[in-house]
């Protein structure tokens, strides 16, 4: 018509055809990782700022070696890939979040190496891994290194010296001070901590007549931080594990992207939670040895709600949070199904509570995540839906 | 903030009288973005005839119609010029008045060449109704007469391979028919004309429908509408207050409209594969062609023109026309409005619908929807490595795994697909649309389809 006479009419052979759909889902392979990244990204500069410049230089380390493993491997092979199919730098990233700031930089190097060596690269590539690379390298030099890893002790900066501290420059925290309020002698730019999971996985001491209970409130209120410290990260931990809020922002960023189902989310926690209230705790009397208790499963105790209170510091501690709600969104290592995702979050939960309790191995959220990977060729089998109209 | 893979949400809500039970919905399926919709004027603008029409005389999968007009003879509008020759063959008749120019070939969005009858319209013919009398004689009670009346009228019922809406009749007329559902819910994004005519004439509709349950004996008579719809659901449950017809609200999930979708979603029956509702006695009708039997029956008129929503980013006008059968795209494209430039002219929605190769392709009585896409937003896919995310698979609303069928295309292994069961395939494309490496997974799934239809 003559309204818009500057555009033309299309001409016969200008039109491009192509095959249905013509529409495209929003997310793309390249937009993912991007989302992954940034999820990576938020635990990063989270422990930046808990750990300060000790955990830029292990994040700096592990990216280094793995953007440089995966460039000669590229070299190597005279292949060009597209940036979305790298996945070196979001490795690197995630590896150096599972480690402490103050690893040795020979474990993030080895630990880096062997997640994108042998965990990526020798797999074949983003969808081919059965094994999640990050995971893999993480148990490497837990296997390697052992307690090594935590040599450096666990150190949270002390108020004030966030970002900029220095975390060699740390003192322990006086029994029953808070990070917060405890006065800070010249000199110390950091509190030493226990992170929760140590005390979790260790088994309490108890008084000869005390119940279970009474050694539950004693745990929870005498060698445990203080439940919202946890969350923040003040109890401490590895660069991505200490920060719990970070874990569940980049758990929402992910899921708003797609890449998180909350069923899986939902599984592992509730999983997790019922493993934690079930699963028994061991006291250490004295004259007695080792005893296994029952009983948190009586969440609630004498009108105090000690069980439900371990449950919580139980499913914020350790790697948990961050297996659960980044590690496991990795499309490749998970299942196809989003039943099939919801038995993954089942194992995932349940593993990580078991091993916690009974055989006390460090790092053990990552076995756990490992088992998990395991089993997911089997539950893609399981968790197939019929066709619709085979009879 | 929206998650952007909405994952099955089951349960549609059917409510009967004041009763309220849960419904099957179907696994899998994805909500699609809804496009804000403008106001649909009333009654639906017409497109007045091009200069010249060009009238497939094949308009669905089936064979050809003969003509039956000469070049050079004066015609009427609604005059038969297409004569059905066999049982998978369709009356076409002439949308305008005019004279026939030359029987010769046109371009469709499903072929690019096939027989085809040109008229060059004209105002000056008075139109007249007796060409249609022959109709008249008919009391259309019977199933068997209205099927009969759909077959002179050539009303097609849209599906793709699309056939009779006659044909679809007899098939339930010999098998029996327990439900009939009316399918109020767009197809896809962008292809709703059903929806607004729905909106505009459900007294009609109803009543055509009604008449059909009847003659058919059907136990139950259904509206399927979009639960979110709360205008069109009200409008239905008054029309049908009183007439013992059920209003199914469902989740306008992508595909739902799907008629194997529908007949499971409201009667609970699952149609095998290979095989239609209708042989399960779940008749599923669309509501033009419901529009189209209820005027051949009422004033003998055939169907002659179809209403088409015409969108896109380069359309200047977008919205429902009701166009002509044989106007070419260019003249829908000149009436509409052109507000950039051409790159792509899909007939159909955006998830099923079928590029064009020339602007000269004519409108057909299958034509749902022209997508008109410009340059600006063209984004030709790159396809990468799978990355095993599993999407396709809980996408597909039939349970297929569309990965292993793409892996078997590429590795031409027929075995792997036939184990597959790539026949339940509903070529919805939501496999490829979900697929974040951009493969063409739906492209196998109905390759492997059509390779199992044909070894059966």
């Amino acid at each position: 018509m003559s309204e818009e006479p500057n555009i033309l009419l299309p001409e016969p052979g200008s039109l491009r055809w192509s095959d249905p759909p013509h529409w495209h889902g929003p997310i793309t392979v390249n937009r993912m990782t991007t989302a992954q990244l940034a999820a990576a990204l938020l635990l990063g500069v989270a422990g930046t700022a808990l750990f300060g410049w000790y955990a830029l230089r292990t994040l700096a380390i592990s990216v280094a070696v793995a953007l440089l493993i995966e460039s000669a491997f590229h070299t190597l092979t005279q292949r060009s890939r597209r940036w979305s199919e790298s996945q070196a730098l979001l490795i690197g990233l995630l590896l150096a979040c599972t480690l402490p700031a103050t690893a040795n930089w020979s474990i993030v190097v080895t630990g880096s190496a062997v997640a994108v060596l042998i965990g990526l690269i020798l797999p074949g590539g983003v969808g081919n891994y059965l094994w999640y690379p990050v995971a893999l390298g993480r148990i490497a030099v837990q296997l390697l290194y052992g307690q090594a890893i935590a040599s450096g002790g666990w150190a949270v900066l002390a108020p004030g010296r966030l970002v900029t501290g220095d975390l060699g420059l740390a003192r322990q925290l006086p029994p029953l001070m808070h990070w917060a309020t405890a006065p800070l002698p010249a000199g110390t730019e950091a509190w030493q901590v226990v992170p929760t999971i140590e005390v979790l996985t260790s088994p309490l001491p108890a008084g000869a007549g005390a119940s279970p209970a009474q050694s539950l409130a004693d745990l929870i209120a005498n060698h445990l931080p203080p439940w919202p410290d946890a969350l923040i990260g003040l109890a401490g931990g590895s660069i991505g594990e200490a920060c719990v809020l970070a874990a569940i922002a980049a758990g929402l960023l992910l899921g708003w992207q797609g890449l998180l189902r909350w069923r899986m989310v939902a599984a592992a926690l509730g999983a997790a939670a019922v493993a934690a209230a079930v699963l028994p705790v061991y006291l250490h009397i004295e004259g007695h040895g080792l005893r296994a208790c029952w009983v948190p499963v009586r969440l609630i105790d004498d009108g105090l709600p000690v069980g439900l209170v371990y449950v919580a510091y139980q499913m914020t501690a350790g790697a948990l949070p961050m297996v659960v709600l980044v590690l496991a969104a990795d499309p490749t290592s998970s299942p196809l199904t989003g039943r099939g995702q919801v038995l993954f979050g089942l194992v995932i939960g349940t593993a990580a509570m078991l091993l916690r309790a009974f055989t006390g191995l460090p790092a053990s959220d990552y076995w756990a995540l490992l088992a998990a990977n395991t089993c997911v060729p089997v539950i893609n089998r399981l968790a197939k839906r019929p066709i619709f109209g085979v009879p | 903030m929206t998650c952007h893979l909405p994952y099955d949400r089951e349960g549609a809500t059917i409510r009967i009288g004041g009763m309220v039970r849960r419904s099957r919905s179907f696994q899998g399926g994805a909500y699609l973005p809804v496009d804000r919709l403008r106001p649909v004027g009333e009654p639906i603008p017409d497109l007045p005839p091009a200069a010249k029409l060009v009238v497939p005389l094949l308009q669905h999968d089936g064979e050809a119609a003969e003509p039956v007009v000469e070049v050079g003879q004066l015609i009427e509008a609604g005059q038969l010029i297409g004569k059905a020759t066999g049982p998978t063959s369709m009356n076409v008749h002439a949308p305008a008045a005019g004279t026939v120019t030359a029987i010769t070939r046109a371009a469709t969005a499903a072929r690019t060449d096939g027989p085809a009858v040109a008229i060059e319209t004209s105002q000056d013919v008075t139109q007249t109704e007796d060409k249609a009398d022959r109709l008249s004689s008919l009391a259309p009670t019977d199933a068997a007469q209205l099927a009969e009346i759909a077959d002179h009228a050539g009303i097609t019922d849209f599906r793709r391979p699309g056939s009779g809406l006659g044909d679809q009749l007899r098939l339930v007329i010999t098998s029996g028919v327990g439900d009939i559902i009316i399918n109020g819910l767009p197809h896809e994004p962008l292809v709703t004309a059903g929806r607004e005519l729905l909106r505009q004439h459900v007294g009609t509709v109803l009543a055509t429908a009604m008449r059909l349950r009847d003659a058919l004996h059907a136990e139950r008579l259904w509206i399927a509408v979009d639960k979110s719809d709360r205008n069109l659901i009200n409008h239905c449950r008054q029309a049908a207050h009183g007439h013992a017809v059920r209003v199914a609200a469902l989740a306008n999930k992508y595909p739902q409209a799907a008629p194997v979708l529908l007949a499971w979603a409201v009667t609970g029956r699952q149609t095998p594969i290979g095989r239609q509702p209708e042989e399960t006695g779940v008749l599923v009708l669309e509501v033009e062609p419901l529009l189209a039997l209820a005027e051949a029956a009422r004033t003998h008129r055939p169907m002659t023109h179809r209403v088409v929503n015409v969108v896109g980013p380069a359309v200047a006008r977008p919205g429902l026309y009701r166009i002509p059968v044989g106007t070419s795209f260019t003249d829908v494209l000149r009436h509409a409005g052109l507000a950039r430039s051409v790159a792509r002219i899909i007939e159909g929605g955006p998830l099923t619908g079928v590029a064009v190769e020339t602007p000269d392709a004519v409108v057909t009585k299958q034509t749902a929807a022209i997508l008109v896409m410009n340059h600006e937003h063209e984004r030709v896919p790159v396809p990468g490595p799978c990355i095993r995310c599993g999407w396709c698979q809980d996408a597909c609303p039939v349970g297929l795994d569309p990965q292993m069928l793409l892996n078997a295309a590429e590795r031409d292994d027929s075995a792997l697909a036939r184990s597959l069961q790539p026949g339940a395939c509903l070529a919805c494309g939501l496999c490829s649309y979900v697929c974040p490496a951009e493969l063409p997974l739906s492209q196998a799934a109905i390759r492997w389809k059509e390779h199992a239809a044909h070894n059966v």
